[in-house]
C-alpha cells in the first residue's frame, strides 16, 4: 500500500459565538492517497466545508492534525503553509464569486505560477486555458465577459496551473445548469487522468459524487458517519443518516418507485453535544443503545459505519467493532 | 397578503437615489453627467490658462477706476480698489480648483489607506480608528476645517492640510465599509489558496476592489473643498487678502451689497456656485451609475 | 375532459435592457386542468419564472407581455385593471417562490401573518382566528406550533419558512397553487419533507399546482403532465412517462441524456449532453438551434409547427415534421 498523500487526525473546529461554542467539525479521521477522488457528502451545517477550509489552513484547527505528506499544515508556520501551496488548491463554489473580478483571465492563471517561481512564459496560459476547454481569446477576457460555466472552467485552470497533487473542490458544480454540470465533471474527470491528482470532492449532490467519486465518506453534524467505496456506500448504504440521504433524492425515471426514508425535524444545530448518534433525534429507528457512544463497525473493504444497524449487515465481522469517542 | 407574495420583497442593497437624478429618463440622466463634466473641464481649462487670458493682473490697482459697474473695459467691474474683477476671478480659479485637486488627493489617499488596513486587519487598531474617525464624524467638516486652520495657521497649505484631515474620516469609513465587505469575498480566499502572502491579498486583491465607493466621494469632496477653502476666506480664516481667492473676493464683496455694488460679489459668488453643482452633478451621476451596476 | 382552469395562450413577453428589447417568452401555450400537477421544466435563462410572473401580474416594470391571453376561469388576467388582480392574487391563485424567507413579512409574527390571510378570506372572530392559524401551522408538519406561531421569520430555518409560507397559501383556499423552485436551497432531506407536504396539501385541497423546477427527478415524481422550456419557446410538452420514455425534441432527448442519476453509475459521457455554448435569444427559428446536433436549414427560419405525436404530447421541431411528411 502507498503512502497516503494526505492523513487528518481527529480534526476539531470549534467557533464561539456569543456565549455559546459551535461544534462544526468533531473529531474527523481520513486519508487520501494519490490520485483518487474521495466525496465528502453531507447537508448544510454539517461541517464538510468547513473540514476543507483547515485543510487550506484559511481557518485555524481547534484541535487534531492535517498531515500532507508527512508534514503537519497545523503545525507549521503560515509562510511555510503559503510553499507548500503550490501541491494543494482548491476550487471554489461560486464561479461569479471566486475571480478577483478586475483582474484578467491571464492574470488569474498567471499569479499562482509567479508566486510560486513556476512561471516561464505565457505559453503556459494557452495550455492551460485550452486544457479547460477554452479559447487563448478568453485569456484576455474579465470575469464579468464570461458565462458561468466559462468562469467556472477558469477557476478549475487556476486549481491546476501549479500542477498540485491535491486539489480540494468545494461544490463546483452546484450552481451550474445541469447541462453544464456533466460536462465540468467530465472535465475534472479528464484532468484527474491527466495528471494523477487526488480530489477531496465537497457536495450535496450526491448524483455528481457517484459519477466522480471511488470513495465517499457521509458527514452528519460535523462527524463522518458512514465511508467507503463508492459503490458499497450507494449500493448498500448502512446507516440510517446515509440511507434517508440516498432515498430523498428525486430520480428523474417516472418508472421507478421507491420507498423513503423520511427523517423528522431538521439539522439541529451544533451547539450541544449530546453522547451517542447524531442522528439519535431523527432517526426513526432509535434505540436506547443510540444514545451511547456509538462504535465504528467495520464492514471490510473500507466501508465503515457508525451505526447499529451495521451490525446485522451480511459483512459485519463483530471483532472488528472500534469505538469512535465522541466529546 | 401583497408582502407575503411579492417577489421583489427581498431587502434592497441599493444605495439611495441622488438628488440631482431622482425622476429622470436614462438619456436625461446622461445629458447631466456630461453637463456636468463638461463645466469641470471648461474649469480647468481655465485653472491652466486664466492667467494668460486675464487682461490685468490679480492685484493691479487703479485708483481712477474703483467700483465700476460692468463694463466692456472691465468685465465683471472693479472693487475698490481699482483691482479688476475679472481677472481676479480667473486667478483664483487655478487657486481653488488647486486646492479642492490637493485636498480631495491627500484625504482619499489618507483615508483609503486606513480604512483599507483596518477593515482587513481589523482587531484592536481597527476599533481604535473606528474610535476616532466617530469622533471627528460628529463635527460636521467644516467646522473641524475652522478649528484646524485656527490651530495651523492662515497659509494655503495649512488651509489643504485642515479640510484634507476634516475629510480623511470619510475615506476612511467607506473604503473600510468596502473592505469588511470585500474580504468575505470567496476571490479573497482563493488569493491565500494560491499563495498569496496576507500583505499581497490585501494590496493587489482587495484594495482595488474596496475603492469605488472612495472614488466616487472624491468628486464630491472636490466640490465641497472649494466651498470650504471660499468659505473659511469668507470667515477670515486661512486664505486672507488680498491673494485672489473667491471667497476672500466675496467677502470683500459682501460689505458693498447694501451700497448697491453687486458686481463685487456677484461674479466671484457664481464661480463658486457653479463649480460646487459641476461636482456635485457629476459625483451624484457616478453613484446612480454604481448603484444600477449593482443591481 | 374537464375545463382547463389556466390557459396560456401564444404568449409573449419582451423585456427592454439598454434600449434593446428582446423576447423572453415567445408563443408560450399551455393548461393547466383542474386538481392536477403541471410541471414547468427548464434551464436558467428559460423563461420559466416570467411565465409564474406573468401569470400572477407581478413582472419587473422593463417587462411587458405584449402579445397573448392568459385565461383563468373564463378572464384574461392581462386584461384585469390592478384592484381585480390583486383580488386574484392569493385568493385564486397563490405562489410561493425560490427564498421562503424574503417572501415572509419579516417584522411580523408567522402567526400572525397566517392570521391575516385567514381573515382576508373568512370572516372569523381574533380568537378562533388564532386558534385556526396555529391549527393551519400544526397541518403543514411544525412541530410546537404554539412557539412557531410567535417567532419572526428570520429566527425560522428555510425549511420551516416554506411550511409557514405553505400555511398562508393554505389560508387563501387558491384554485391555482403556482410553485417556482420551492426547495432550490433546502437540503434534500427537507426537500424531500416539502415535496410530501406539497403533494399532500394540493390532493387536500383540490387545487392545481403549477410547479417551476429545474430538476426533472422532482418533475418525475411529483408532476402528472409538462411542460420543456428553453430559451423563453416551449419545446415539448408530454404525460410525464411520454416525456421521459418517448423524449421528442432533441432538447429534452439532450437534458435527460446529461442527467446522471444517483441511482445508477454509468460511464460519463458528454456525447448525450447539450453542446456548451450561450443561449441565442435572436433567431427566428427554433433558439435551441445554435446547440442542436440535428440542426436543419429550417431551424434558423421559422418556428416550427406543433406536432402531436399522441394524446397530450405535442413537440415543436422541424426534425419531427420532416420525418413525419
Amino acid at each position: 500500500m502507498t503512502e497516503p498523500l494526505l492523513r487528518v487526525c481527529d480534526l476539531h473546529k470549534h467557533y464561539r459565538e456569543g456565549r455559546s461554542t459551535i461544534h462544526a467539525v468533531n473529531g474527523v479521521t481520513f486519508d487520501v492517497y494519490p490520485g483518487e477522488a474521495v466525496g465528502l457528502v453531507g447537508e448544510s451545517g454539517c461541517g464538510k466545508s468547513t473540514t476543507a477550509r483547515c485543510i487550506l489552513r484559511l481557518e485555524e484547527v481547534t484541535r487534531g492534525t492535517i498531515e500532507l505528506e508527512g508534514t503537519d499544515l497545523t503545525a507549521i508556520p503560515r509562510n511555510r503553509v503559503r510553499a507548500r501551496r503550490k501541491d494543494f488548491q482548491m476550487v471554489f463554489q461560486d464561479p461569479n464569486e471566486s475571480l478577483n473580478p478586475r483582474f484578467s483571465v491571464r492574470r488569474t492563471l498567471r499569479e499562482p505560477l509567479q508566486l510560486h517561481g513556476l512561471y516561464s512564459s505565457d505559453s503556459q496560459l494557452d495550455e492551460a486555458i485550452l486544457r479547460v476547454n477554452l479559447e487563448e481569446e478568453h485569456l484576455d477576457r474579465l470575469p464579468h465577459q464570461l458565462s458561468g460555466g466559462q468562469k467556472q472552467r477558469v477557476g478549475v485552470a487556476r486549481a491546476m496551473m501549479t500542477t498540485p497533487k491535491l486539489v480540494i473542490l468545494d461544490e463546483p458544480t452546484s450552481s451550474l445548469d445541469m447541462s453544464l454540470r456533466i460536462h465540468v465533471i467530465v472535465l475534472l474527470k479528464k484532468l484527474q487522468r491527466e495528471f494523477n491528482l487526488a480530489y477531496i470532492f465537497i457536495s450535496h449532490d450526491l448524483s455528481t459524487v457517484r459519477h466522480l467519486c471511488d470513495r465517499v465518506m457521509v458527514m452528519y453534524l460535523g462527524q463522518i458517519v458512514e465511508q467507503g467505496r463508492t459503490e458499497d456506500v450507494f449500493d448498500d448504504p448502512t446507516h440510517v443518516y446515509t440511507q434517508a440521504l440516498l432515498s430523498a433524492i428525486p430520480i428523474p425515471d417516472p418508472t421507478v418507485k421507491r420507498s423513503r426514508i423520511l427523517l423528522s425535524g431538521e439539522t439541529p444545530n451544533a451547539r450541544t453535544l449530546v453522547p451517542g448518534c447524531p442522528l439519535q433525534d431523527r432517526c426513526p429507528f432509535v434505540l436506547e443503545e443510540c444514545r451511547k457512544p456509538v462504535p465504528d463497525y467495520d464492514l471490510g473493504n473500507g466501508h465503515r459505519v457508525a451505526c447499529r444497524l451495521a451490525r446485522e449487515h451480511p459483512h459485519f465481522r463483530p471483532e472488528s467493532a472500534r469505538s469512535i469517542s465522541p466529546d | 397578503m401583497e408582502t407575503t407574495l411579492n417577489p421583489r420583497a427581498e431587502p434592497k442593497t441599493g444605495r439611495r437615489r441622488s438628488i440631482w437624478f431622482r425622476g429622470l429618463s436614462e438619456v436625461g440622466r446622461w445629458r447631466l453627467l456630461s453637463f456636468g463634466i463638461a463645466l469641470i473641464l471648461i474649469y480647468v481649462v481655465i485653472a491652466l490658462v486664466g492667467p494668460e487670458l486675464a487682461p490685468y493682473g490679480p492685484n493691479a490697482t487703479n485708483a481712477k477706476a474703483t467700483l465700476q459697474p460692468p463694463s466692456s473695459d472691465f468685465w465683471f467691474g472693479t472693487d475698490k480698489f481699482g483691482r479688476d474683477i475679472f481677472s481676479r476671478v480667473l486667478y483664483a480659479t487655478r487657486l481653488d480648483l488647486g486646492i479642492a485637486f490637493s485636498v480631495a488627493l491627500s484625504a482619499f489617499l489618507i483615508g483609503a489607506t486606513i480604512g483599507g488596513l483596518s477593515g482587513y486587519f481589523g482587531g484592536g487598531v481597527d476599533d481604535v480608528v473606528m474610535r476616532v474617525v466617530d469622533v471627528l464624524l460628529a463635527f460636521p467638516a467644516f467646522i473641524l476645517a475652522m478649528a484646524l486652520t485656527g490651530i495651523l495657521g492662515d497659509t494655503v497649505p495649512n488651509v489643504i492640510a485642515a479640510i484634507s484631515i476634516a475629510y480623511i474620516p470619510y475615506f476612511v469609513r467607506l473604503t473600510r465599509g468596502e473592505m469588511l465587505r470585500v474580504r468575505t469575498r470567496q476571490y479573497a480566499d482563493a488569493a491565500v489558496g494560491v499563495g498569496n502572502p496576507r500583505w499581497r491579498v490585501m494590496l493587489v486583491h482587495l484594495l482595488p476592489n474596496s475603492l469605488t465607493p472612495a472614488f466616487i466621494q472624491v468628486t464630491l469632496v472636490l466640490g465641497w473643498a472649494i466651498l470650504d477653502a471660499a468659505g473659511l476666506a469668507f470667515l477670515g480664516l486661512g486664505i486672507t487678502p488680498p491673494t485672489a481667492e473667491w471667497g476672500v473676493m466675496v467677502a470683500e464683496g459682501a460689505q458693498r451689497i447694501i451700497t448697491g455694488e453687486w458686481w463685487t460679489w456677484l461674479f466671484p459668488g457664481v464661480a463658486i456656485v457653479i463649480i460646487a453643482f459641476a461636482f456635485s452633478i457629476v459625483g451624484d451621476g457616478l453613484r446612480d451609475l454604481l448603484a444600477r451596476e449593482e443591481r | 375532459m374537464p375545463e382547463p382552469l389556466l390557459q396560456i395562450r401564444s404568449l409573449r413577453m419582451d423585456i427592454r435592457d439598454h434600449e434593446r428589447s428582446r423576447s423572453v417568452l415567445l408563443d408560450v401555450n399551455f393548461d393547466v386542468r383542474p386538481n392536477e400537477v403541471m410541471g414547468l421544466v427548464g434551464e436558467s435563462g428559460s423563461g420559466k419564472t416570467m411565465t409564474a410572473l406573468a401569470i400572477m401580474r407581478l413582472l419587473p416594470p422593463a417587462a411587458t407581455a405584449s402579445e397573448g391571453k392568459i385565461l383563468f376561469g373564463g378572464r384574461d388576467l392581462l386584461a384585469l385593471s390592478e384592484s381585480e388582480m390583486r383580488q386574484v392574487r392569493g385568493s385564486e391563485i397563490a405562489m410561493i417562490f425560490q427564498n421562503p424567507r424574503a417572501s415572509l413579512n419579516p417584522l411580523m409574527r408567522a402567526g400572525d401573518q397566517v392570521a391575516r390571510a385567514l381573515q382576508l378570506h373568512q370572516d372569523l372572530p381574533r380568537s378562533q382566528l388564532r386558534r385556526r392559524s396555529i391549527e393551519l401551522l400544526q397541518h403543514v408538519g411544525i412541530s410546537d406550533a404554539e412557539a412557531r406561531a410567535k417567532a419572526y421569520p428570520h429566527q425560522l430555518s428555510g425549511g420551516m419558512a416554506q411550511r409557514v409560507l405553505i400555511a398562508i397559501m393554505l389560508a387563501c383556499q387558491p384554485a391555482l397553487l403556482i410553485a417556482d423552485e420551492p426547495t432550490t436551497g433546502l437540503d434534500v432531506t427537507i426537500q424531500a419533507q416539502i415535496f410530501e407536504l406539497i403533494k399532500e396539501v394540493q390532493s387536500e385541497a383540490g387545487a392545481s399546482l403549477l410547479l417551476i423546477t429545474h430538476d426533472l427527478g422532482v418533475v418525475s415524481e411529483v408532476c402528472q403532465r409538462v411542460a420543456v422550456m428553453y430559451a423563453g419557446q416551449i419545446m415539448e410538452q408530454a404525460g410525464v412517462l411520454d416525456l421521459f420514455q418517448r423524449p421528442s425534441h432533441p432538447y429534452t432527448e439532450r437534458l435527460l441524456g446529461s442527467i446522471l442519476r444517483v441511482d445508477e453509475a454509468k460511464a460519463l459521457d458528454t456525447s448525450r449532453a447539450i453542446a456548451f455554448a450561450s443561449i441565442d435569444y435572436d433567431n427566428a427559428g427554433c433558439r435551441f438551434a445554435n446547440r442542436c446536433p440535428y440542426v436543419l436549414d429550417a431551424c434558423w427560419l421559422r418556428r416550427p409547427e406543433p406536432r402531436w405525436l399522441s394524446e397530450g404530447h405535442v413537440v415543436f421541431c422541424h426534425l419531427r415534421n420532416q420525418e413525419a411528411a
